[in-house]
Formats: structure tokens, sequence, C-alpha cells
């Protein structure tokens, strides 16, 4: 008689919606999981800042040392430029966002050698990045 | 590595500890458990000292900012102690079931799970870009403590959204303080606690509405949403989880408020209602839609869910326009720019509805929180307890879903796509409290001890 109750019926399914629908969402989860696990543990003060300057070729300390090999002042323009052909957009932004964020506070652009930035009081600084695994990424200044 | 373990359980131990006590000071009669406690403290903590942290930020010249915030933090612990206010605990219940107590052991090693993934992986994107940044740029400017002024309305970091509020760069700011160094290792120790957080409470408040065992089986449901745990969640080292803990506690208060009627319960879910839009742009929709309907329910009672959050929203809005720059993700509000945009609703509503039914992303939570809405409302039994949760995912869902008629990408579609499944994070603990209240609501039978 109780199973007959259709608000009875219905909040069983709902039920048995949430926990189907968990069991098939947690694979995914489970499956991350496992991807991380067998991934090589990166525990340096700036792994995750070092990821996003794969591309350029360089790490956060090696383009900070550069730049004050270089003699480059706190509120240097930094223009980030890429090859012809450079590695995808989200490369180029990456490297990019990698550059602002460590080189405070320099005002940082992006420009590929075919789309000059604009904007730039002068360009003094130049980190130049190449295709990924063509040519190593060149830091110079420019000027 | 041990005096760095020392230092980042006494910073830890200091946010917990002043969370604790304020929870002790504003609402010593509300019957939160052992647990429940924790998460409520933390995310209480954390989001305090960050409200301190920014208003003493011109004093950093002078003093050194952990010591300022410790030092309030740790006379709030002793007011606190002194006040000798004793804390009321729920009462114990029955033994708890074998299914309860599986339950809760896979809950724990979930949340081992969620610890140990979050330590393996790196920050993600916007974890680094648009909240990391900020903690660094704290901590290694020449007044260690404070933004510079300069940054927010540096046109050239745009990309790192300065009008984002500050809680979780405060967070992470205080271990590098603590710390001395900015360790991108380290700091991600914050996201899995949020996530404990937020299970503790969204835990508590399933378990004052439908018992332990409902309880328990909600947050190992939450615990396998790769939204919840992955990416956006917890080991990505973005704000959604903080935020969703946040608010979840708000949502808990309010409900004790509406149960019990004691104002305190009402302010506290103002002071985490003010600390959800304190966390994220989008905190200060789900605050204030919150506070309205708590409004709505409750009356006059309910005025701090309100006025709170409006107090830190208006704060920080005031700070944008006068140092900031213009927001550039949105066109501006206005009739004509979605009168102009409504081409754009198929769209949206076929991006919506798509991402709502990818039970890869949420199983089929959104679905059955459906469903049980429809069920409520076929049996005519809808509580204030409901109309809060029920309002609470539906009108900020519907606001997101609107503001993609001012987006101001070219790509709109892509804007939705990265973004709406994180808009979705603090709402799911809510339809999972709305969906177990409901349920046991219509089994006519009381929630267990």
């Amino acid at each position: 008689m109780r199973n007959s109750n259709p608000i009875t019926q219905t909040s069983r399914i709902i039920v048995i919606m949430l926990v189907a629908g968990s069991l098939y969402a947690g694979q995914a989860t489970v499956r991350r999981y496992v991807e991380i696990y067998r991934s090589p543990l990166r525990s340096d003060v700036s792994a995750s800042i070092d990821r996003h300057l794969v591309p350029a070729g360089v790490t956060a300390e090696e383009l900070r040392e550069a730049v004050e090999r270089a003699g480059w002042q706190p509120g240097d323009d930094v223009l980030v430029v890429a090859s012809e052909r450079p590695a995808t957009r989200e490369d180029l932004y990456q490297v990019y966002y990698s550059t602002g964020y460590l080189l405070y506070p320099s005002r940082v652009d992006v420009a590929t050698d075919a789309m000059p930035a604009v904007g730039l009081r002068e360009r003094r600084v130049v980190l130049r990045i190449s295709h990924l695994g063509e040519t190593s990424a060149l830091i110079t200044v420019n000027r | 590595m041990i005096p760095d373990l020392l230092r980042l359980s006494a910073a830890l131990l200091t946010l917990i500890a002043f969370g604790y006590a304020l929870t002790r000071l504003v609402a010593p009669q509300i019957a939160f458990d052992r647990f429940e406690r924790f998460g409520v403290g933390y995310v209480l903590g954390t989001g305090a000292a960050s409200l301190i942290w920014i208003l003493f930020m011109p004093a950093y010249g002078v003093v050194s900012p952990v010591v300022l915030i410790s030092g309030v933090a740790w006379t709030t612990v002793a007011l606190a102690i002194a006040g000798r206010r004793t804390l009321v605990t729920p009462p114990r219940g029955q033994r708890p079931s074998l299914a309860l107590v599986v339950l809760l052991i896979v809950a724990a090693l979930q949340a081992a799970a969620v610890m140990f993934t979050a330590m393996r992986s790196e920050l993600g994107f916007d974890a680094v870009f648009n909240f990391e940044v900020k903690a660094r740029l704290a901590f290694e400017s020449p007044v260690r403590g404070q933004i510079p002024l300069a940054y927010f309305s540096d046109a050239s970091r745009i990309w790192s959204h300065p009008r984002y509020p500050l809680v979780v760069p405060f967070a992470e700011f205080w271990l590098y303080a603590w710390l001395g160094r900015a360790d991108q290792f380290l700091v991600k120790i914050i996201f899995p606690l949020y996530y404990i957080a937020l299970m503790a409470v969204a835990a508590g408040a399933i378990q004052r509405h439908a018992g332990r065992t409902a309880a328990a089986a909600s947050i190992v449901g939450l615990g396998l949403l790769p939204a919840i745990t992955v990416i956006p969640g917890a080991i990505s080292g973005y704000a959604e989880i903080p935020l969703a803990a946040a608010v979840t506690a708000a949502v808990c208060c309010t409900l004790i408020g509406l149960n019990t009627e004691r104002r305190e319960a009402f302010w506290l879910a103002g002071i985490f209602a003010a600390l959800a839009s304190w966390t994220k742009v989008e905190g200060a929709v789900l605050a204030l839609c919150l506070g309205g309907v708590a409004l709505c329910v409750a009356g006059r009672r309910a005025v701090p869910i309100l006025v709170l959050p409006l107090c830190v929203i208006v704060a920080w809005a005031v700070f944008q326009h006068r140092f900031g720059l213009a927001e550039k993700d949105f066109l501006p509000i206005t009739p004509l720019t979605a009168f102009a945009n409504l081409d754009r609703v198929p769209m949206i509503a076929r991006m919506v509805g798509r991402e709502i039914v990818t039970p890869g992303h949420w199983g089929l939570l959104w679905p059955a929180f459906a469903a049980a809405c429809a069920l409520s409302a076929f049996a005519r039994r809808w509580s204030a307890t409901a109309t809060v949760l029920a309002s609470l995912v539906m009108m900020p869902a519907g606001v997101y879903a609107a503001s993609y008629l001012f987006s101001s990408w070219t790509d709109v579609d892509g804007h939705i796509r990265t973004s709406f499944v994180r808009l979705l994070v603090p709402l799911a603990p809510i339809a999972l409290i709305f969906i177990a209240s409901t349920l046991t609501n219509l089994s006519g039978e009381p929630a267990e001890a």
C-alpha cells in the first residue's frame, strides 16, 4: 500500500538518481586522482608558476635572475614577444601573465613579431619566446 | 621541514581559534557539533582576519601584519575564554548504525584523498593569476602585507582581476608571512581545509533536518562530484570552495534562526553572508539573495543578513570606484544592453541547460533538485526552510544565466563554458540540503537523532 504512494515512489526515484549520478560522476574524480597520483610530485616553492613558464623555457627563478643580471630597473616596461610562428595563443598569454606576475611593478605587455604592442612608453625590455622545442628562449635587453 | 610545519600549524591554528572564539562570543547558544564548529571556525576566522588585514593595511609600516592580526585573534580568544559563556552542544544521538559508520569512513577517506591530491597537484591557472598573485604582491611589497595601491589601477595587470575580493589572497599571504617565503607547495593546504569546512557545515545543516545518515550520505555524494573536488573544486586553489563554505555556513545559520527564532543566529548568518561577498564577486549575489529571501520569510529579525554583506559590498565598490579599473568582462548593465543582446538567449539557455544535465560534472544533482521542487509543490508542503533553500538556488542561477546578456566577451559561449560550472559550485551543497530536508519532510518521519 505504502509503495503505491506517488510521493514515496518519487522520493525513492530522487534518491536513486542522486546515488547513481554521484557514482557516475565519481568515476571522473577517481580517474583524475589517479592521474595526479601517477604524475611526478613537484614540491618546490615556485612549482605552479614554473609550469606556466614552460613555453618560454625558463623558470621563475631564472627569469628573475636574468632580469637582475641585465640591470633592468623596477618599473621598466617589459614586452613579451613571440616569434612569427609562436606557440599557441594560450602559451603566449601564459608566459605574458607569468612575466607580469613575476616582474611587478614593471608594466608588461605582449606582442608577436607581426603584431607589435601598443601603449608602452618605450620598449626597454624584451622577453622573446619561441616555439616550444624549436629554439631555446632568449631573454635580451633591448635598449 | 619541521619548523615549516610548526609555522604552518601556528598560522592555521590562529585562524581556527579566532573563528571559534568569534562564534563563541557572537552566538554561544547555537548548538553546533564539534565537526561543524571546526568548519564554522575556519571559515569565520579566515574571513574575519582578512577583513582586519585590509582595514589595518596602512599600519603595516609600523607593525607587522602577523603580529597585529595574531594579537587581535588571540585577544579575542582570551575574551571568549574569560567570558565563560557555556557553549550549547547538541544532545548525543543514538549509537551510530553500521551504515553511518561506513559512510563516515568513506567521507574521511575522501577528505584524505582531497588533501593528498591537492598537495601533489599544482595550483590551477586562475588560482595563480587571480588569487595567489595578490598574496605574492602583498608578501613581496616593500611594506610587507600591503598590496600596492597602484596595482588596483594597473591596466597592464587587468588580467589578474584586481576587482576580485580578497579572502583567498589573504589566506595565502597569511601562510607566506608565517613561513617567511612565498611557497606555492605548502599554500595549497588552505583549500582541502576549506573542503573539510564545507563538508562540516553542510553535514551539520543536513543532520538537523534529515538526520545523521542522510548527512553522511550527502557529503559522500558531494565528495564524488568532480566540480567540487577537482576543477574548479578543492584541489585547484580556486575560490569556489571557500565561497561555497561561507555561503553554506550562512544558510545553515539562517535555517537555525528560522527554526529557533534566535536573533544571534541571524547575526552569525549575516557575518557569513558578508564573508561570502568578500570571497568572490558572485558571493555578493548569493548574499543579497539570501538576505532578501530571509527578510521575506523571517521579517525584521533577518535584517543583519542583508545589512552586513551590504556594508562589505558598498565599501569594496567605493574603493574600486576610487582606485580601481572598470570591469572588463561585462558591458554596462542597462536595459538597452539587455535588449541589444536578446538574441543570445537561446544560446545561453542551451549551454546552461547542457551544464546542469552533464552527469560527468554534477551527477544527477540538478535534475534531482528539480524533481524535489516539483514533488514539494505537488504535495503542497513548502516550509520556510524549503523556501529559503530553493530560492537560494534558483534566484542566483537565474541571475547568473541572465548576466551573460551583458558579457563583453566576443566568444560568449566560451565565457559560459568556462564560468557557469564554477557558479554552480556554491549552489550544490544548498541544493543537497534542500533535497534532504524535503524528502525527510515528505516522508513524514522525524529526522533521526
